[in-house]
């Protein structure tokens, strides 16, 4: 079985594929592509990055099966919930397990982690 | 083709979510949470046992099954007292795969959340 991995960083701190896939499942893993931003500004540019991966490795954010958010301050909750919301959409939403953590920059509000069913190539 | 399916919904202050996702053989349960945060940790945790084995009966899964847990505690300083809610519950032949990491949870009062994943073929059931 070969594992597809896409997102590839190298610019700067660790060299990493941000997604991977193998088999009838990928992941994303990813900080915020820019952390000048807000905390809703990360957050909302971690689920471009996420949507952008997942449709490398055929599939979407329909198929969502859970994320892992690590915030950097739990106080951040309540301003992540409606952007989760909206992201997820109206029908049964994926899991998700929120923890709060000790981010690698200063400047990095959260981390997220999705995995998903990828129907195409199952 | 894969089946893919969520269950249990719930939400965690207004976060929509669910509880059970299966994708081919494998099941995942993720954020569970014990239902009253009244409890110290043992009564957290064994809460929280409580439901993962209900859940894992309901899927027609059992201990066995469980590729890997993953444990959230609030503090380290709860580890043995989690740890004794474990060893109580699981086959001490055949225990899970475990991994426990402290972090702050997304309510104070809330000690301990657990997500697991579970793995069996179709053809073993």
């Amino acid at each position: 079985m070969t594992i597809q991995k896409t997102g590839r960083i190298d610019k700067w701190g660790p060299k990493i594929f941000l997604g991977s896939a193998a088999g009838d499942i990928a992941s994303v893993c990813l900080t915020a592509p820019d952390k000048s931003g807000s905390f809703a500004e990360q957050t909302q540019g971690i689920f471009g990055v996420i949507d952008e991966l997942l449709a490398q490795m055929g599939t979407d954010r329909t198929a969502l099966i859970y994320a892992q958010v690590w915030l950097a301050g739990i106080e951040h909750w309540p301003d992540f919930v409606p952007l989760w919301n909206d992201w997820v959409g109206t029908d049964h939403a994926p899991g998700l397990s929120v923890v709060e953590m000790a981010a690698s920059r200063r400047d990095s509000r959260l981390e997220i982690r999705v995995w998903a069913d990828r129907p195409a190539a199952a | 083709m894969s089946t893919f399916t969520r269950s249990h919904p719930d939400t965690m202050d207004g976060a929509k979510r669910s509880l059970v996702c299966k994708t081919g053989a494998w099941t995942h349960f993720i954020g569970l949470q014990p239902r009253n945060l009244d409890g110290d940790i043992k009564e957290q945790a064994a809460d929280v046992v409580a439901q993962l084995e209900a859940l894992l009966e309901e899927a027609g899964l059992a201990q066995e099954d469980l590729f890997t847990v993953t444990i959230w505690l609030k503090d380290m300083r709860y580890f043995s007292a989690l740890n004794a809610v474990w060893n109580g519950w699981v086959d001490e032949t055949n225990p899970p795969a475990r991994t426990c990491v402290s972090g702050e949870l997304y309510r104070p009062d809330l000690l301990v959340e657990v997500v697991a994943v579970a793995y069996k073929t179709e053809a073993a059931a």
